[in-house]
């Protein structure tokens, strides 16, 4: 009965993506107009944070030179992977939901779950690490930017975790309320740490 | 297609690793978040203007971010 309650759900998803024959309506973006108005003013927060640390690229190089001489690019590149990979499965999690395949769209929700808590195991490892180290906030300004930028993106993959776990949870076992919020808008939610650790990663770990 | 999309994903990282240098990063950074925008955001499905708009502003902060720095 819950499998079939969700097939339901799913086929609703779906139908509202073909409604309007694959072409939506300015008020109607995929994944749900509240959440994109939440995303687009979380990216536009982002994005002040990032001319910042650009703004710090320029005025205090020499801070930022040794600062990053602590960073390793390759831990960088690995993040940048692994939350990759997460987003990648949460994409296709959706897909298998709204054709009704749930235990593959559960098995991608699961996985993408798994590897955003990958991510975020290493970046509590990378945190501690700069602590034993002596680094942290109020060493210089760069430290302060380092872990007020990457923790204030930590914060959402937290938040972006607790929503995927909970929506692939529920996928085949309860009834969403709002199927498209639901799974759709989860998934948004997590696309959006991708995209912000596209532009940290650069502004922090590149050197040239 | 999605798996397309990961795997241009995964080169652009790599390929921004390798390059090490600031904008070459940003520029590849900024391709990265126009395809999850556009394929895993489900903009492709999403009303011209907004498919616009994303691709703008990404387009935008790379400009500026690689201005200001």
């Amino acid at each position: 009965m819950a499998l079939q309650t969700a097939a339901m759900e799913s086929a609703a998803l779906d139908g509202s993506v073909t409604a309007t024959g694959g072409r939506r309506g300015i008020l109607d973006p995929p994944g749900g107009l509240l959440l994109w108005i939440v995303v687009a003013l979380e990216l536009l927060v982002f994005a002040m944070i990032f001319v910042a640390v650009a703004h710090l690229r320029r005025t205090q190089g020499a801070a930022v030179r040794a600062g990053q001489a602590a960073l390793d690019p390759r831990s960088g590149v690995v993040l940048t992977l692994v939350l990759v990979t997460s987003g990648w499965l949460a994409a296709e999690g959706v897909h298998a939901f709204r054709a009704s395949r749930l235990e593959r769209a559960r098995a991608c929700y699961a996985g993408a779950v798994g590897t955003g808590l990958i991510f975020a195991v290493l970046k509590v490892l990378d945190y501690a690490s700069k602590i034993r180290a002596g680094l942290g906030l109020g060493v210089d300004d760069f430290w302060d930017y380092y872990f007020l930028a990457t923790g204030f993106h930590f914060a959402h993959v937290l938040v972006g975790l607790a929503l995927l776990a909970y929506a692939g949870s529920r996928m085949g076992r309860a009834r969403f309320e709002d199927p498209e919020t639901a799974v759709a808008g989860t998934a948004l939610f997590w696309h959006m740490c991708d995209l912000a650790w596209f532009f940290l990663y650069p502004l922090f770990y590149a050197r040239g | 297609m999605r798996v397309a999309i990961y795997l241009t994903l995964v080169s652009a990282a790599v390929a921004a690793f390798l390059w090490g240098a600031l904008v070459p990063a940003l520029v590849l950074g900024g391709v990265k978040a126009a395809l999850v925008g556009v394929a895993y955001m489900e903009l492709h499905d999403a009303h011209p203007a907004h498919r616009a708009g994303f691709v703008l502003g990404v387009a935008l902060l790379v400009v500026a971010l690689a201005l200001v720095a």
